[in-house]
């Protein structure tokens, strides 16, 4: 599955990363890497941008790049 | 890193002797500033934030480059000491550089609040480099920053870093070294504190109430900009009058009349009037500064990103184009907070259609002439839909060449409470910036409008002998398609100069005053060439003070001619199709 479709509030764990390698160097600044846990903050509009977070650090992409990177859903804990 | 308040660190760092320079392959200007560090002068240098050395973003870019290239004697990294973990991969790179380095971790307060607790000393002892906890906003820490960076760069001399080499952020091995780092050095909370920041985002980025909470505080910021600004404005105004009647009016007199004139009508009201202008500038950019300080702007680019994505820009050019609705001038300089060349040039572009002041009072005016008080408030709300159809239309025809497609990531930083003192020192470098680029454009524009109305110095002023009423003449087939005869289009060139100047230009041309103007212009104009003459003046060629500031901001001729023409032809285009229909309903 894919970020993009992850639930309001849930949490996934990143598996893989697609895209060029300097999109996947940007990501990975932002502390975004497989193995890292994302939680899906808020869904500005349907279709619109995704409010992400990455132990503090907050971001914002468009669906169209969280489509690029898999996940697993983890149960909330 | 960006959001880490280095730009605060930098103003508290360097006082106020910052200024923006060029570097050579650069193509954003850095601000850097010589300071006194023990007791040596260096220069420092306030490079792009950026999340990774191997970045591909035009940030990391410019950092990349400037790094590549000049001599550098020790890095100053700055983090967010609350995000220190995730930065931590970042140190990691830079200290793969090889320079010396000091680490300033800021917002240690923040930090602190948060419950994240950094045991300096083991950080330092693993990087090899000093390590600091500061806080920019409060000063704490400074002054141990000053030191400690004074050593640095007195053991060593400046040296290009040379190509860089460094492993990704996401390599096996930096994520090895990061997971034990942070097992030494770092002790983080386990929950999050539901913090403010969520709350407020849930408003404020809200699906539907998002955009209308926007507008709202929006219209607040204007608001706030004219009122404070407008009286500021007003007191300037009246200054350059009373200097005008009483100290240069007598001190010329006696000159030759040509000479007395250029200073007179040419410099004092030509410079005046932009001159006027800076009240508002400087409040916009104090109340700018809030906004980006406090992270909204970052916000309300996403907010309007879908819309504005399809146009090749994104949200910052929206909230720049709405702040020049009030005067355009500092919203052009406003596009500062775009990093990317392209998307700032696209900005500059399309900022200028945004219906300012000056033009507003025009438009007033001959809407009153033409059109019942009925009709007349339709007919202004007609010409701010036009003037964001053409902003907008603009953009799709341009968004090719000066687009922009890297895709959106952008960081949220938490909500902050900007303080007074890197507020006032950001106002102040944007104003003094502006005011150092512009003076010679806007000079230049004023003499060559003065001598367009006034040689021959034997011809009645803006008569049909001057050069401004031959050229008149000339265009007289271009504009006659238009609706628009040879005197209004004198007046047009007075316009370029200042739109605000239009109605005291056509006063002279129909040789009454100001109060007569209404009824001369219902006199000799029908309904539909008022209006495409109002069409016209909304559109064409933005003013000096705005042309300055593009020639200013974009560093490019090519582009600043593209400026001026580029809403000469839109308006003409638009005036034909409206006027060649229009007048079969006259």
């Amino acid at each position: 599955m894919t970020l993009d479709s992850l639930t309001l509030g849930a949490t996934a764990r990143v598996t893989d990363l697609q895209g060029e390698p300097a999109w996947r160097e940007r990501l990975a600044g932002l502390g975004l890497l497989p193995g890292s846990r994302v939680q899906l903050m808020q869904r500005l509009g349907r279709g619109g941008p995704l409010k992400l977070r990455i132990g503090r650090t907050e971001f914002v992409m468009r669906p169209a790049q969280a489509e690029q990177i898999l996940i697993e859903p983890l149960e909330s804990a | 890193m960006p959001n880490t308040g280095k730009s605060t660190l930098f103003a508290r760092l360097s006082g106020v002797s910052a200024r923006t320079g060029n570097w050579p392959g650069m193509t954003v200007e850095l601000v850097s500033a010589r300071l006194l560090l023990g007791a040596q002068v260096v220069e420092l240098v306030d490079l792009p934030g950026l999340y990774s050395l191997l970045g591909a973003g035009e940030d990391e870019r410019v950092a990349r480059a400037f790094l590549e290239r000049e001599p550098v004697s020790v890095l100053l990294v700055v983090i967010a000491a609350a995000e220190v973990e995730r930065q931590l991969p970042l140190l990691l790179q830079a200290r793969a550089l090889g320079r010396p380095m000091v680490v300033a971790l800021n917002m240690a307060d923040e930090a602190r609040r948060l419950g994240v607790r950094i045991d300096t000393a083991a950080l330092s002892e693993e990087l090899g480099a000093p390590v600091l906890l500061v806080s920019a906003r409060n000063g704490t820490g400074l002054a141990e920053l000053k030191r400690t960076l004074a050593e640095a760069a007195a053991r060593s001399l400046p040296e290009v870093a040379g190509p860089i080499a460094v492993a990704p952020i996401g390599s096996a091995a930096f994520e090895a070294e990061v997971g034990r780092l942070a097992e030494r050095a770092l002790d983080l909370p386990h929950l999050m504190p539901q913090r403010l920041t969520d709350r407020l985002d849930t408003w404020l980025l809200h699906p539907w109430l998002g955009l209308p909470l926007f507008f709202v505080l929006m219209w607040l910021l204007f608001q706030l900009v004219y009122g404070i600004g407008v009286p500021l404005q007003d007191g300037v105004e009246a200054l350059i009058g009373a200097a005008r009647t009483h100290w240069v009016a007598p001190a010329v007199t006696a000159w030759p009349a040509p000479a007395a004139s250029f200073v007179l009508e040419g410099l004092v009201d030509g410079v005046g009037t932009v001159a006027s202008f800076l009240p508002i500038i400087l409040v916009f950019f104090v109340l700018m500064a809030v906004v980006e300080d406090s992270g909204y702007m970052v916000r309300v680019a996403v907010l309007t990103d879908r819309f504005m994505a399809r146009l090749g820009l994104d949200g910052r050019a929206f909230a720049m184009q709405l702040m020049g609705l009030g005067c355009n001038v500092p919203a052009l300089l406003g596009t500062r907070v775009m990093r990317s060349r392209s998307q700032r040039l696209l900005a500059m572009l399309i900022i200028p259609f945004s219906l300012c002041s000056a033009r507003l009072q025009v438009l007033v005016f001959i809407t009153a002439v033409f059109f019942s008080p009925r009709v007349a408030p339709l007919v202004m709300m007609a010409l701010y839909t036009v003037s964001f159809l053409v902003a907008f239309a603009s953009a799709a025809v341009w968004k090719r060449r000066h687009g922009e497609t890297e895709p959106l990531l952008l960081e949220f930083p938490p909500y902050r409470v900007p303080t007074l003192r890197a507020l006032a020192h950001q106002a102040w470098t944007a104003t003094a910036s502006f005011l150092s680029g512009a003076a010679g454009f806007v000079l230049a524009g004023v003499l060559i409008v003065w001598l367009l109305t006034h040689v021959p110095f034997d011809a009645a002023p803006a008569g049909p002998d001057t050069l401004a009423g031959q050229l008149a003449h000339w265009v007289a087939p271009l504009l006659a398609p238009i609706g628009i005869d040879s005197s209004l289009s004198v007046a047009l060139i007075f316009g370029v100069v200042a739109k605000e100047i239009v109605l005291g230009g056509l006063a002279v041309i129909f040789g009454t005053s100001e109060d007569g103007l209404g009824p001369a212009l219902a006199q000799t104009l029908t309904w539909a060439q008022a209006a495409s003459f109002m069409l016209f003046i909304l559109v064409y060629t933005p003013c000096v003070a705005s042309l300055a500031a593009i020639r200013r901001e974009s560093r490019s001729l090519g582009f600043t001619v593209l400026a001026a023409v580029w809403p000469l032809v839109a308006a003409w285009t638009l005036c034909f199709a409206f006027y060649q229909v229009a007048r079969h309903f006259v």
